[in-house]
């Protein structure tokens, strides 16, 4: 059974970056991944303002399939976006996942689901 | 509703809480007789006829004699001393047919006499659960030494046609063992016309305490200790009785055998309505037909949705639900449900399974909020989900 912290439980349970929630409908970068079983997937959705390295991160929404772990992590790293720049956006590691939602080693997993939906938006961000 | 934390409890398939009675009961064999029942004075005669009157009460509700049960801890010590102990009296060359939907207590029991040699046949099922009696008769003919199976399944709720299935078992002189954890208090259980020769029993799952239960053994029937010691009840169990716990499996079963025909109508006509509103959802696919479904069990599989997620929003969102899955895991990690996938379900459905078990406190209000409650969830999830 997968311990849920309190950090866990309410971004699974009221997310507040899911794309289905947002009014966005033009995004500048978008990518995504699944786990090796294709268990869980994720795509990221980026709106940059600016079109360099400097530029920042207006807003970032997610849709996952998965389980809470997931849901959780890309929600997470929605929030941590938002106002940072591209150049930034490359430092985010699954230590910051680790530390900021207390994954346990099993969950890590969801972090580099994240991770990698992350790197494949920023390959594809056309700037 | 349970008051303290407004969980909605539907999962009386794991467990029910003490039926009216039990407690009284229990605490009066605790207070009025502290002395051990095997011991031959006054006192010890006192706890010793609270436990006949447990037996009578647990021995009308399957048809059986009070002398031929034996007590045990559970249905699971029941089901390993009814195949360890047949196996362990027929000697290496014991051949056992069971079904690959069986509880893991039956499960890994088998696999644990199949490491010292003993035969094991597992027969297969088809999509509404339920075994093929040509397949049974087949096994049957190649030498078997008992047939064990389950009488409703613990995940969804399936029944096995014991009666037909214990004609065949007498035709060929072949012991049938049932597994009756899930059936006893909700189905009729009828040793003589079923043609039973063991029975495990669970006391937890019908109102009465966690930890007792009880084998029917039926007179003649090989079947060797398994746990040794004072040589209490005919020396197939030693171990002191727990009296109150026993008197408390005995009221339960009072209490069932009392209300069960009239209890049963009510929670199928609920089953359905909870069926029929888990549709809203669509692309919520049933587990079991239900024609051959116990009153109190429905399964369903939910397709776009991921069965953890869907598990962990029903449990710890609000109103929580207390429901199970088969399987509360990944589908593509191989650890979804191994009855559902039996049934022919692909990995991804037996992943996402809900399976809901009404009960006693269960009401047509909490039905409809439960109802709302998974719409609502699978809904906000396949959101989620859709553009992943």
């Amino acid at each position: 059974m997968t311990h849920m912290s309190p950090v866990w439980q309410r971004r699974f349970l009221a997310p507040g970056h899911a794309l289905a929630d947002c009014a966005i409908m033009q995004w500048q970068g978008q990518g995504g991944a699944d786990t090796p079983g294709a268990d869980a997937r994720c795509r990221l959705y980026l709106a940059v303002d600016g079109d360099t390295h400097e530029a920042r991160i207006d807003k970032a929404a997610f849709a996952v399939f998965g389980p809470p772990v997931a849901i959780a992590s890309a929600d997470w790293a929605c929030e941590w976006l938002q106002g940072r720049t591209i150049e930034a956006a490359r430092s985010l590691s699954s230590r910051d996942f680790e530390q900021a939602l207390c994954l346990a080693p099993a969950e890590r997993y969801a972090a580099l689901l994240v991770l990698d939906a992350l790197a494949d938006a920023l390959a594809r961000w056309p700037h | 509703m349970n008051a303290a934390s407004e969980t909605i409890y539907l999962d009386y398939a794991a467990t029910a809480p003490l039926a009216p009675g039990v407690m009284e009961v229990m605490q009066h064999a605790l207070m009025a007789t502290d002395a051990n029942p095997a011991s031959l004075h006054g006192p010890g005669r006192e706890a010793a006829r609270l436990i006949d009157t447990a037996a009578a009460e647990v021995a009308q509700l399957i048809n059986a004699r009070e002398k031929d049960l034996i007590w045990t801890s559970g249905a699971t010590e029941s089901i390993n001393l009814a195949l360890k102990g047949v196996v362990a009296f027929a000697g290496t060359d014991a051949h056992i047919v069971s079904v690959v939907t069986e509880h893991s207590a039956t499960l890994d029991t088998l696999a644990w006499l199949e490491k010292y040699g003993t035969r094991v046949t597992r027969l297969p099922v088809d999509s509404d659960g339920r075994i093929d009696l040509g397949d049974l008769e087949s096994a049957l003919a190649d030498n078997a030494t008992l047939v064990s199976i389950m009488h409703v399944n613990n995940e969804t709720g399936v029944i096995q046609d014991i009666a037909a299935i214990g004609e065949r078992c007498a035709a060929h002189g072949v012991d049938l063992h049932v597994d009756a954890a899930q059936s006893l208090g909700r189905l009729a259980l009828d040793v003589e016309r079923m043609q039973i020769a063991l029975l495990s029993l669970s006391a937890h799952k019908i109102g009465g305490p966690k930890g007792v239960g009880a084998l029917y053994v039926r007179p003649r029937t090989g079947l060797a200790a398994q746990l040794h010691g004072g040589g209490q009840q005919r020396g197939l169990r030693s171990g002191t009785l727990a009296t109150h716990q026993i008197a408390g499996f005995g009221a339960a079963a009072a209490h069932m055998a009392a209300i069960r025909d009239s209890e049963q109508k009510r929670l199928a006509v609920l089953r359905d309505h909870l069926s029929d509103a888990l549709a809203r959802a669509d692309r919520v696919m049933r587990n079991g037909g239900p024609v051959h479904t116990a009153a109190p069990f429905l399964n369903v599989s939910v397709a776009g949705v991921h069965g953890d997620a869907l598990l962990k929003g029903l449990t710890d969102g609000a109103p929580a639900l207390a429901v199970s899955s088969g399987a509360a895991c990944s589908a593509a990690k191989g650890q979804s449900s191994y009855v559902l996938r039996a049934m022919g379900r692909s990995p991804r459905e037996a992943g996402a399974s809900i399976r809901f078990s009404l009960g006693a406190g269960t009401t047509a209000a909490q039905i409809d909020a439960a109802a709302d409650r998974f719409v609502s969830e699978v809904s906000r999830l396949r959101a989620i989900a859709d553009a992943a």
